[in-house]
């Protein structure tokens, strides 16, 4: 992702426009930040809320990629059916991700249309959660976790989701 | 009516989670029943058709351990020939004589039976299955079908599983129940390299509804794999003992080579078989394969207990019987609150769904609501029952259905 000082994104060309030459290297750095905690920096409740729903965030805009590119995500890709997918913090933000044969996506829709639900009790949950801290059978079994619905979608988004942290190492 | 909770079973799993990876892993994990606040986690006690949980909470088990009791907890005969066996012997060194009668009963009970090998669990025959297949005939592939459950083994697996490798599926082919073109056409392309065809005699996939061959399909798969020198695998692990004593390849028509067998086969003490045809013998013979509790005498001696019980009593068709009414009764309870139950399987392994809601989230609700009632239903795996579910039981949970419906309506 976002690493160290140098520019993930190639600016070469672009570097004439404003926005890219100046805000935009801020813009990077900013997500940098609050994409790369560290232990002491998660200890404070706001810095652990924004990691948190970017980290959501960029993960389930990763899926679509992480599925055309990672074989093992890709043959997942193969097994998956329709259905949308609410994945969400109680209390909190969440994502809508719709599913079809080889098809992830992002959508902007009504949550309520959702026909399986994954919903986590709290923001420092959802972190380690996404951070693959969470040992999610015991999770569910807790109450940590809580699924409805076409529970099967879960099996395959969750096999995706898994995939990604390889990536970001 | 009253409504169970489940503080010891919760104050386990705190314990559990620390020391055990998931708690309860896999098949008894509570992460898929759903709501998880509906159900009990440990079992303390059982008897008959009934379990007792840690908090005191009794329950109608219409999961039977998954499969494992078919004719009741603590069933006298059975338990007492498994004690009386204990007492001589169960694992020493040696092969006891008591496996000796088993295999003479299989061979005497299963039709398509000339012999008879002991294992523990399904997947350890599953697997052994694929292996004299492919020694039998000296080839490398297996078709294995979509939906279909033979075990954890990696090559039941898919390979984006954790800890699966695509080399794992190297010589597995996914075929589709009920559709002979499929397999015909899985055959043209890999011609004379398939070893063993493995199948559930009726297809039971989770999540979805079961589907029982079509007519005349098993007798074409017959056909074609004979002609192709493709050896007949049926896996009768969930559904051997419950459908017929004599093979459910008997009651849809058709004589596998192989048929793996466990669960059922012991009412619950641990043992699996595999039986095959003489055709086979040596094949399987030829094959290295053991484990250090294989020759293990206590569940050999309560699977002869348990065999000769469901003859006896004609256990089959009681489950059936019991199965039926069970189906009838829960459909027309759904019907007068307005619902549609769809019910499918064999009657003594039902899988039910309320099919009002294609998120099942209404499903999932309902038999949450049963089984905090005391009818312990699952929702996307299907159901068991055994010969000890009584006329009581099933007017029991019919009362416990129709409270959970009027719930559904406050939820
Ligand atoms: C059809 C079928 N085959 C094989 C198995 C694997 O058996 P086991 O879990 O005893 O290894 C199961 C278990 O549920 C099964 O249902």
């Amino acid at each position: 992702m976002f690493d160290g000082k140098a520019n993930p994104i190639p600016l070469k060309g672009f570097t004439k426009l404003g926005f890219m030459s100046k805000e935009f290297p801020k813009v990077t750095d900013k997500l940098e930040y609050y994409l790369k905690p560290t232990d002491d920096l998660l200890k404070d409740d706001k810095y652990l809320e924004i990691n948190t729903i970017f980290t959501l965030t960029t993960a389930a805009n990763a899926l679509p990629t992480v599925m055309e590119f990672d074989p093992k995500a890709n043959l997942t890709g193969h097994h998956l059916t329709k259905g949308r997918l609410l994945l969400k913090i109680k209390n909190g933000p969440g994502v809508l991700i719709d599913t079809d044969v080889n098809h992830i996506e992002v959508v902007d829709e009504d949550p309520s249309t959702a026909t399986c639900e994954m919903l986590i009790k709290d923001i420092p949950i959802a972190n380690k959660f996404l951070n693959g801290q969470v040992d999610i059978y015991g999770a569910l079994a807790k109450g940590d976790l809580e699924i409805k619905g076409q529970t099967w979608l879960l099996d395959s988004v969750g096999l995706i989701l898994d995939r990604i942290p390889i990536y970001i190492q | 009516m009253k409504t169970y909770n489940y503080k010891k079973s919760r104050e386990l799993f705190e314990r559990a989670v620390e020391v055990i990876p998931n708690g309860i892993y896999v098949h008894y994990s509570p992460a898929p029943l759903i709501p998880i606040d509906a159900y009990p986690f440990y079992v303390e006690s059982a008897d008959g058709s009934r379990f007792i949980d840690v908090d005191g909470n009794e329950f109608i088990d219409y999961m039977c351990g998954y499969g494992p009791m078919v004719a009741g907890y603590h069933n006298k005969n059975i338990d007492k020939a498994a004690i009386e066996q204990l007492k001589k012997v169960d694992t020493a060194t040696g092969a006891p004589a008591v496996m000796v009668d088993l295999a003479e009963e299989l061979e005497n009970t299963i039709t398509i039976a000339d012999w008879a090998f002991f294992a523990k669990n399904g997947n350890d025959v599953t697997t052994y299955s694929l292996m004299v297949a492919r020694e039998h005939t000296q080839r490398k592939k297996i078709i294995r079908l979509k939906g279909g459950y033979h075990g954890v083994h990696p090559w039941t697996q898919s390979p984006d599983h954790p800890g699966v490798l695509f080399e794992d599926a190297e010589n597995i082919i996914i075929g589709i129940f009920n559709d002979l073109d499929n397999l015909r056409d899985i055959i043209k392309k890999n011609k004379g390299e398939i070893a063993g065809l493995i199948s559930t005699p009726y297809h039971h996939p989770v999540f979805f509804d079961s589907e029982m061959p079509d007519p005349g399909y098993w007798q074409e798969v017959e056909k074609i794999c004979r002609e192709e020198g493709i050896v007949i695998i049926v896996d009768e692990v969930r559904t051997g003992f419950r459908i017929n004593v004599n093979g459910a390849n008997e009651t849809f028509g058709f004589k596998p080579d192989l048929i793996c067998y466990s669960k059922a086969m012991a009412n619950g003490y641990p043992i699996s078989a595999l039986v095959g045809t003489n055709e086979i013998k040596s094949s399987a013979s030829k094959v290295f394969y053991t484990g250090s509790f294989w020759f293990s005498a206590m569940p050999m001696a309560a699977s002869l207990a348990t065999i000769r019980e469901l003859k006896k009593t004609k256990g089959v068709e009681k489950m059936k019987e019991f199965g039926e009414k069970l189906a009838e009764g829960l459909s027309k309870l759904a019907e007068n609150h307005g619902h549609e139950l769809v019910v499918s399987g064999h009657p003594a392994m039902p899988y039910v769904r309320l099919a009002d809601d294609p998120t099942m989230k209404l499903h999932q609700n309902w038999c949450a609501e049963c089984t905090k009632r005391g009818a312990y239903f699952t929702s996307h795996h299907n159901w068991f029952v055994s010969t000890a579910h009584t006329e009581d039981d099933l007017k029991k949970t019919l009362e416990i259905a129709e409270d959970a419906f009027n719930a559904l309506k406050k939820l």
